[in-house]
């Protein structure tokens, strides 16, 4: 009895696991590049009540075997690679990865990091930096004069300098790079992923080549958070959350039947 | 009478034991490839009292006075035993986006390495260890048809419906998929794994061409919240039941002790 109550314990531990992380998706509904997370649980050990090769009714030596589980562990949080919807800003430094892939950024520590957040601006040199100040990797300075910045859905990168008749220059090319397990990246805050052995080696790649997504100027990517979808699983959780309390509450029932075998 | 203490007081265990089952099975009411345990009862006669020998069991004779097998299936005597299995139905699909997620379509488990030997799973999030091996969230190796399937680093890998893991042009391997003949022929070792039950024949290998999967999608438990809850109720109300048996037999026993003598004397 006290085992199942254990047991529900451990389920309610873990729907409570799952709201956290559906408040941390509602709380970034609005942050751009922004993925949804879940939680992923597995079920924990189980134990052979039955002792073995008992007798059955039959006389025959039974298969039978009791197996009582423990409960539920949460064992990591998932991250969600749906792409968010799209929202056209008209900032010529806004990009959308349109499928699949990442921006690189060099980090004030020498790492890569790799976003999905294309909410670039100029530093005061004029190379064009993340949110946060991270440089664009491969670096691109957009020169003094330029009065127009276009890029290409493969990622090219020109600029039509003052006084110049409308004639495009190139000043550089921008890089996605994909991962073989985009969930097992770790998560660095300011929407900026690291990769880890979990992830895969990052396989740079041309934008709009097979398999890539091609840059879309002038729009964001917001998040993938859907506010019904995890108004519907805050639903569920507290619901599954309730459905174990009650396991609870009839454990307490029996014990207190059980108290009653002698009165 | 005594009898009728111990008959009800496995009835009490049994349902005991049917709760700690379904407490277990909505805990994991959110696990991926989860399987839910059934829990079925037999009856099973006293110890020593196996058909056609031993000793007889109480009331009841045959013909001849001596114990009468037929009826020892529905004799009074009789224990209330449990017996557990795992419910291999499907659970349903919920989309994940991530391309190493894999859901099996129709009959089917993963096999998984792990130092005791092969484990079965439906529970596909799988991710890469740091030799860039496909392993479960636990790390342990997924099988293909070779081996553990293992991706070169630098290469994307795609899986195919029929289970076939390539990386560009070349193939890396097949995932395999095993089905039990039974639902006796596993049980649960936890981590969403199953394993052979010990002395039943290992799951056979499904025919390439009958492999379905589906990445992207994870498949979720196979519990049923309402069914789990009915049952609940059930255990509840029998052990209630069992307890009031126990309670009446406890009071002819006092009423045989205390009070015969008085009318005999």
């Amino acid at each position: 009895m006290l085992r199942s109550m254990s047991t529900a314990a451990s389920g309610m531990h873990a729907q409570q696991a799952r709201i956290d992380a559906i408040a941390n998706n509602l709380a970034n509904v609005n942050t751009t590049g922004f993925k949804r997370s879940r939680m992923e649980f597995q079920d924990l050990l189980y134990e052979n009540l039955a002792p073995s090769g008992a007798q059955r009714a039959d006389g025959q030596t039974a298969p039978t075997r009791v197996e009582v589980g423990h409960g539920v562990r949460v064992v990591s949080s998932v991250r969600i690679q749906t792409e968010g919807r799209i929202e056209v800003t008209e900032n010529e430094l806004d990009m959308v990865i349109q499928g699949d892939g990442f921006f690189q950024v060099q980090l004030p520590d020498g790492n890569i990091g790799y976003t999905r957040d294309g909410s670039f601006k100029l530093d005061r040199d004029r190379n064009i930096v993340t949110s946060s100040g991270f440089l664009l990797e491969p670096a691109i300075n957009v020169p003094e004069d330029a009065v127009e910045i276009g890029i290409s859905s493969d990622g090219q990168v020109d600029v039509i300098l003052a006084g110049d008749s409308g004639n495009a220059q190139s000043i550089g090319q921008i890089q996605l790079v994909r991962f073989n397990n985009p969930a097992g990246m770790a998560q660095q805050g300011q929407n900026i992923l690291l990769a880890t052995p979990n992830s895969g080696v990052p396989v740079p790649g041309t934008p709009g080549e097979l398999g890539y997504g091609s840059i879309f100027q002038g729009a964001l990517e917001k998040s993938n958070v859907d506010v019904a979808t995890e108004l519907v699983d805050m639903i569920t959780a507290q619901r599954a959350y309730e459905l174990n309390s009650r396991a609870i509450q009839t454990a307490d029932d029996m014990l207190q039947t059980v108290n009653q075998i002698r009165r | 009478m005594l009898q009728s203490l111990r008959v009800s007081e496995s009835g009490l265990i049994g349902q005991q034991q049917k709760l700690e089952i379904i407490a277990n099975n909505l805990a994991n009411v959110d696990t991926p490839g989860f399987r839910r345990i059934l829990s079925t009862f037999e009856a099973q006669a006293p110890p020593g009292t196996g058909p056609g020998g031993g000793r007889p069991v109480i009331g009841v004779q045959n013909a001849a006075g001596g114990p009468s097998p037929n009826l020892n299936q529905l004799l009074p005597g009789n224990l209330l035993r449990m017996n557990t299995a795992v419910d291999l139905r499907p659970g349903s699909m919920r989309a994940t986006g991530n391309p190493l997620d894999l859901a099996i379509e129709g009959e089917g488990f993963f096999v998984v390495q792990t130092p005791q030997g092969e484990a079965y799973t439906r529970n596909g999030s799988f991710t890469l260890d740091p030799e860039g091996r496909l392993v479960t969230r636990d790390g342990l190796p997924v099988l293909g048809e070779g081996g553990p399937v293992e991706v070169p680093p630098g290469q994307l890998v795609e899986i195919a419906s029929d289970g076939t893991v390539r990386a560009g042009a070349s193939e890396l391997g097949r995932l395999k998929l095993v089905q039990p003949a039974s639902r006796a022929d596993v049980v649960p070792a936890g981590s969403t794994l199953l394993v052979r039950a010990q002395g039943r024949p290992a799951p056979r290998t499904i025919a390439p061409e009958r492999v379905r999967m589906q990445a992207g999608f994870l498949e979720t438990s196979n519990t049923n919240p309402v069914s789990e809850l009915v049952q609940m109720i059930r255990a509840q109300r029998i052990f209630e039941a069992g307890q009031r048996v126990l309670t009446s037999a406890d009071e002819t026993l006092r009423r045989a002790v205390t009070d015969l003598p008085k009318v005999n004397g």
